[in-house]
């Protein structure tokens, strides 16, 4: 909210400088967000929080800055009054239902001669942002922002039957709004009605054709209060929302309505000529509580805030913001019309709190626990996997939530994504439900600066539909990507591009450095189109991911040039399986013997079928088994492959004889040949 | 005289590889094979006392003899060899780059995040996960929110199917653990939360907060400011200086922001601190009583205290990062910088 300082000095002495009194503002809860000179006068822009309905006019902040400076108020508009009488204007007004509408004033002003106005007051209204449109719209005006109510004018030549009626809409009328449009309307939104259709939604905008005109001489002047809930409901459903229907929402002061509505009489008589047709017409269903009381006790506030204030203390500062205190060492607040967002003690003591400062409360830090703070295991293992996949030079990334479903197309996963329904742009319409679109444009994005060599992690939830239960769930998901070269081109020459099997290294390196050992990797499953050269990956029985090099369409479609590879990994299958409980195996007390096996093997046999039938019929003595030389040429039957493997063998229970080992050596060959059609190289 | 002849032997060889050598490295390799503690001739020596008496003395002497024979030769032909052979030419630089392998770099959010988390599990808060996907009941209702309240308006929401919404603060997470145990609670709750706003230098989407709760009997304002101080000194420095300014939240009563004093400027005013000296860094108060009915508390017999902070605006002032744009953009210089 914007407020001319100069204003302000009507109803308030400021006799500090304007840096000043925005700190002191800031300081008591007016939070003061910039400060604008016009001419010889200073515009505040205040942050009004929505408790504060009080502080949306001018006269309500000078009030708040006769509090803090300790001044008086010097002319008060409030302060107006007149006999009013039920039905005193000529337009006969009905309420349909008082809770829709607890109090409707109005008053009639006829003769008078719609014209520009004043300068001083067109300057007024438009440095607090107001457009003037003619004296009487702009009084009206000048007087909600004066004093915070809405008031609304009718050509009240235009009210048909001259009569009023406050009712909900019907399901077939509309009405033309004076922003020109048509407004379908319906049960759910409140109207002012004369005897034959709406002219006006209530608290938010008039109509078209009972609005202020040029030749307008006879009008009708509204001060009401309507249900905020309702005034709320029906400005967000039509995507209206204006300066009376923001005041409504946040609760006006019932009792301004009569003040405002005299204080706008006036102002149009003297500005725009005219006279007084008829009285005051005045509307009101008492509500059975007519004033807030709050009481506590001296105790119970320093016992709440850790304070030792003395009685004094405390009904200083509430004295100043108008509230009235009595009692003892149990107090009783009255609390004024216009600040009902004091309710409970706790709001007093905020009241407090404000105008002494937060710094005469003493710091008090030193509370001791039963129980000292604690992580979830979770998080430890997570910063674990982090350590990890840092070391071997992955830049942690983060991305938003969002994607958009175009995204997701090529990748063709069979997951629908979960839409936001009011998203902020085109492109960030999902939410992901993988974490690799993310990754894909955090290496597209680097590409773009001059980056050839990325490892990239990222991390975090994803967000998938369960097909049947229907709930959104959110599992965790660690997924990478890595391309360009191994290592940094250096003078040793040593480099190479990254392949698939330095990324399933990470992996493996990853599984390993948790202590998950059951892990394997098989040919890729179902319709993932997403690899060209990869792998699924399994923990136990279970397929958590997968690993590969990105297809030919995912690069096109990321407009990615370069091999691009990648992983995405379920967490919760490792979450489960890693422990901090290390269960410590005695050191082998026997020595190993090595084996080496050169084996002729038919092309489509994998390592991990040899690696299989290798440690069944090894009979437990096979350690481990190593890969170290692979390959295909002339000297070797075409169709068949060349892998030399090295085996250590050794026993828990003695050292091994090479009888033993022989005997063992023959079980595997002859298990390999029969199960794979493997045999050494040399032999057949 | 077959022992003669052995050794006769054994000398011309080593002559014969002598001749052949042609660097300081090559006759030290010689010296080595012949004279080294376990060169041939030395082992032949400590040999000798495992001979039969009579032969003893005659092998020591000619042994002996062959050593001195090769220790002159080995002496001669080391003058000879010219001091640079190409071997030794080679310059051994060691200010050529060393090896290098890639190390990775946790992104600036993970790093002020943990800190954080760090600091208050140390002061005895546990910490607390919650989904993203939140109801209309933990992300408003619970925290005195009413559906139709302008107290709404503080927080647009992202909205999906079947009224969940993505949460606006990380405060649900604290009306879930109240309602699964009795005080005291003491608990951070890190995470991502949601609103609706465009991507601008102080603005995102998608941002991140930690928040805390501590309810117990007698907690007091006091006790508030306290742990916020001490909070304040441990992430921005011993000499930073915490002010709290009267704000509205309406899950707590008597509300507050925080500012700490600029660690830039020391309040003299800067860039950062829009000439300030403070930085605003988090939003705090006592719980409201209407949140503890909603759990089922008792709010005479309880009190509490909440905090949450963005981390993205904690980390901002810390590193002198001024565009919130660079955490969700991963631009690798940016990175690598932390
Ligand atoms: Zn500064």
């Amino acid at each position: 909210m914007k407020v001319s300082v100069e204003w302000l000095r009507e109803f308030v002495d400021i006799d500090i400088g304007i840096t000043e009194l925005a700190c002191k503002l800031t300081d008591q809860g007016v939070s003061v967000e910039g400060v604008e000179k016009v001419g010889k006068d200073y515009i505040l822009d205040l942050e009004i929080t929505p408790n504060r309905p009080d502080l949306l006019s001018v006269f309500g902040i000078a009030r708040e800055i006769k509090a803090m400076l300790q001044k008086d108020i010097k002319k008060n508009p409030f302060k107006i009054t007149e006999e009013v009488q039920s039905n005193g204007s000529d337009i006969i007004v009905e309420i349909e239902d008082y809770s829709d509408c607890p109090r409707y004033t109005g008053c009639s002003v006829e003769n008078i001669e719609v014209r520009t106005s004043p300068d001083w007051l067109r300057q007024r209204l438009e440095v607090m942002g107001v457009r003037s449109l003619n004296n009487i719209v702009d009084v009206t005006n000048y007087v909600l922002l004066e004093m915070g109510q809405p008031l609304h004018a009718f050509d009240a030549e235009c009210i048909k039957g001259r009569r009023i009626n406050v009712r909900r809409a019907k399901d077939d009328e509309s009405i033309i709004t004076l922003d020109g449009l048509t407004r379908k309307l319906d049960r759910d939104l409140l109207v002012i009605a004369d005897s034959k259709k709406p002219i006006a939604l209530a608290g938010i905008m008039g109509d078209e054709e009972s609005e202020i005109k040029n030749n307008t001489k006879h009008i009708f002047i509204e001060s009401a209060y309507f249900n905020p809930t309702l005034i709320r409901r029906g400005a967000r459903r039509l995507n209206l929302s204006t300066e009376s229907s923001f005041r409504f929402e946040r609760k006006a002061d019932i009792h301004a309505l009569i003040p405002a509505l005299l204080r706008a009489r006036e102002l149009i008589i003297k500005f725009c000529g005219g006279i007084m047709k008829g009285g005051v017409t005045d509307i009101y269903k008492k509500q059975e509580v007519e004033t807030e009381k709050v009481t506590f006790s001296i105790k119970w506030l320093n016992d709440f805030l850790g304070s030792n204030f003395s009685r004094e203390e405390i009904i200083e500062p509430l004295t100043l913001l108008d509230l009235n205190v009595k009692g003892d060492t149990s107090l009783e607040v009255e609390v004024p019309s216009f600040r009902r967002d004091l309710d409970i003690k706790e709001d007093i003591a905020e009241e407090v709190i404000r105008m002494v400062g937060f710094d005469s409360i003493p710091m008090r830090s030193t509370i001791v626990f039963e129980k000292v703070g604690s992580l979830p295991h979770s998080s430890l293992k997570i910063g674990k996997i982090k350590e990890y996949l840092v070391s071997r030079g992955y830049d942690e990334v983060v991305n938003v939530s969002f994607i958009s479903s175009d995204e997701l197309k090529p990748f063709k996963m069979g997951i629908k994504p979960i839409a936001i329904q009011n998203p902020i742009t085109s492109n960030l319409t999902h939410m992901r439900s993988t974490l690799i679109v993310g990754l894909l444009k955090t290496v597209k994005r680097n590409m773009n600066i001059g980056s050839r060599d990325m490892r990239f992690f990222e991390l975090g939830n994803v967000f998938i539909q369960n097909q049947t239960s229907g709930k959104v769930e959110e599992p965790l998901k660690i997924a990478g990507v890595i391309t360009g070269k191994v290592k940094n081109q250096d003078w040793r020459g040593e480099n190479r591009t990254f392949d698939y099997y330095d990324l399933k290294g990470d992996i493996e390196g990853l599984f390993s450095f948790v202590n998950i050992n059951d892990n394997r990797f098989e040919k890729i499953k179902g319709e993932l189109s997403l690899l060209e050269e990869g792998s699924d990956i399994y923990i136990e029985k279970e397929k958590v991911g997968f690993v590969g090099s990105i297809s030919a369409e995912i690069s096109d479609y990321f407009d990615i040039s370069k091999k691009v590879l990648l992983f995405e990994i379920e967490l919760a299958p490792l979450l489960n399986r890693i422990s901090f409980d290390y269960n410590f195996k005695d050191l082998p007390r026997y020595p190993a013997v090595l084996r080496d096996l050169c084996l002729l093997v038919p092309g489509n046999v994998t390592h991990q079928q040899i690696e299989d039938i290798i440690r069944k019929s090894g009979k437990g003595l096979v350690e481990k088994i190593q890969l170290f030389d692979t390959y295909y040429n002339n000297k070797i039957t075409r169709g068949l492959r060349s892998l030399t493997y090295s085996l250590t063998f050794r026993s828990d229970s003695g050292t091994l004889n090479d009888e033993k080992v022989n005997a063992t050596v023959d079980e595997i060959l002859k298990e390999l040949d029969e199960g794979l059609g493997i045999n050494l190289r040399g032999e057949k | 005289m077959k022992f003669e002849k052995e050794i006769e032997d054994i000398k011309n060889e080593i002559l014969s590889e002598l001749n052949l050598s042609s660097s300081k490295k090559e006759i030290e390799d010689i010296r080595i094979k012949y004279l080294g503690r376990k060169g041939i001739i030395t082992q032949r020596l400590k040999d000798i006392k495992n001979l039969d008496p009579k032969v003893r003395p005659r092998h020591g002497k000619v042994l002996n003899i062959l050593k001195s024979t090769i220790e002159e030769e080995l002496e001669r032909k080391g003058q000879e060899v010219p001091k640079e052979s190409r071997e030794e030419e080679r310059f051994f630089d060691y200010t050529m780059p060393g090896d290098r392998r890639w190390l990775g770099h946790l992104h600036p959010l993970t790093t002020t995040m943990d800190e954080i988390v760090d600091v208050f599990v140390r002061m005895g808060f546990t910490v607390k996960y919650g989904p993203d996907v939140e109801t209309e009941f933990y992300n408003f209702e619970a925290l005195n929110m009413p559906k139709d309240h302008p107290s709404r308006d503080i927080q647009d929401t992202f909205y999906l199917e079947n009224n969940l919404l993505l949460r606006t603060q990380t405060s649900p997470v604290q009306i879930r653990v109240m309602e699964s145990r009795k005080p005291p609670v003491r608990i951070i709750s890190p995470g991502r939360c949601y609103r609706v706003d465009n991507f601008d230098s102080s603005h995102s989407p998608v941002f991140h907060q930690i928040e805390g709760l501590y309810v117990d009997k007698n907690v007091t304002l006091s006790n508030l400011i306290g742990t916020l101080n001490t909070f304040a000194k441990a992430i921005f420095g011993e000499s930073t200086r915490t002010k709290l300014t009267p704000h509205y939240f309406p899950f707590t009563e008597p509300s507050a922001e925080v500012h700490v004093s600029c660690p830039f400027c020391k309040e003299k005013g800067c860039t950062t601190c829009k000439h300030t000296g403070w930085i605003e860094i988090m939003g705090c108060g006592m719980v409201h009583p209407e949140v503890f009915r909603k759990v089922g508390y008792d709010p005479d017999k309880y009190t509490g205290f909440a905090f949450g902070m963005g981390i993205e605006r904690v980390c901002m002032p810390r590193y002198g990062i001024h565009d919130m744009r660079l955490f969700f953009e991963n631009d690798q210089r940016f990175i690598h910088q932390f």
